[in-house]
């Protein structure tokens, strides 16, 4: 299961994680692209060490938009959250999301912060990295 | 269930005893523990890899998930053929009939989408509401 920093944005990585059980203390702050369905208790995760922006997958919506409801959840609580298109990405794999997700939805915070629906995964971390200040050499 | 909340209870719990065998709901998968072995797994995950290689790391008897919709390359449903070779009767329900990320609809909702080859052998059948189906197969109530 990967759980890996493949680039920062600023002085903040990009985490490739697989499911969103395996956040820790360090990744507070962290740009993280997650395998995860975007389910209410895919926020819970996210909200024991908030990251900048959390990337899941939509899970096709489903039942009462299950698959995008840590969005809302995520908004109230001031952390960013979108999810990419279930047809985009392979639900599960972290890599796929980051190489080929195709964002279905934004929060409001994620939108303060550039990601818009439409975007790819690479464009919306792009547009993140666009509100840092640059990286401490 | 309010989204709103600062404090959301991942659920693990015994939901019924069905003959020998406990029915564990589990919101996460990553919760499964070694006291589950041979016990039937309700889960709120997704079907995915990720999704099995949790599940196989305890000698379980049968796990449910939700099928997040299948989506690209099966992905939803991609744990099945892989608890399959781990010898674990494996299915999923539609994301449709229940909330994903929530095992109790999991359990009191769901409605089967996609099984393993051991599931069918084991008498599940596509279309059947899941907790239907435990009941007939394990015994200790009639459907």
């Amino acid at each position: 299961m990967r759980n890996e920093t493949i680039t920062h944005i600023g002085a903040r990585p990009v985490i490739l994680m697989d499911s969103i059980s395996l956040i820790g203390p360090g990744d507070k702050g962290a740009v993280i692209v997650c395998g995860s369905h975007g389910g209410l208790i895919s926020g819970a995760f996210a909200t024991l060490h908030p990251p900048h922006l959390v990337i899941f997958n939509d899970a096709g919506g489903g039942k009462s938009g299950a698959g995008r409801a840590a969005i809302a959840m995520l908004d109230a609580k001031g952390i960013a959250c979108a999810t990419v298109s279930h047809n985009s990405a392979r639900i599960g794999d972290a890599e796929d999301a980051w190489t080929n997700g195709i964002l279905s939805a934004a929060g409001i915070c994620a939108q303060g912060l550039g990601v818009m629906q439409g975007q790819s995964v690479k464009d919306a971390v792009r547009a993140v990295g666009a509100h840092e200040p640059p990286a401490q050499p | 269930m309010n989204a709103g909340s600062p404090q959301f209870t991942m659920l693990r719990k015994v939901v019924e005893v069905v003959g020998s065998r406990s029915v564990v709901a589990v919101d996460t998968i990553a919760h499964v523990k070694p006291e589950d072995e041979g016990q039937i797994i309700m889960a709120g995950s997704h079907g995915g890899i990720s999704s099995g290689e949790y599940a196989g790391r305890v000698p379980i008897a049968v796990v449910f998930f939700n099928d997040a919709g299948i989506g690209k390359d099966e992905a939803g449903i991609a744990s099945l053929p892989y608890l399959e070779k781990r010898g674990i009767i494996a299915g999923t329900v539609s994301h449709d009939s229940a909330l994903i990320g929530n095992a109790l609809e999991t359990w009191n909702y769901g409605v089967i989408s996609a099984l393993n080859s051991l599931a069918i052998e084991a008498g599940f059948s596509i279309g059947e509401p899941v907790m239907m189906a435990v009941r007939r197969i394990y015994g200790g109530h009639q459907s």
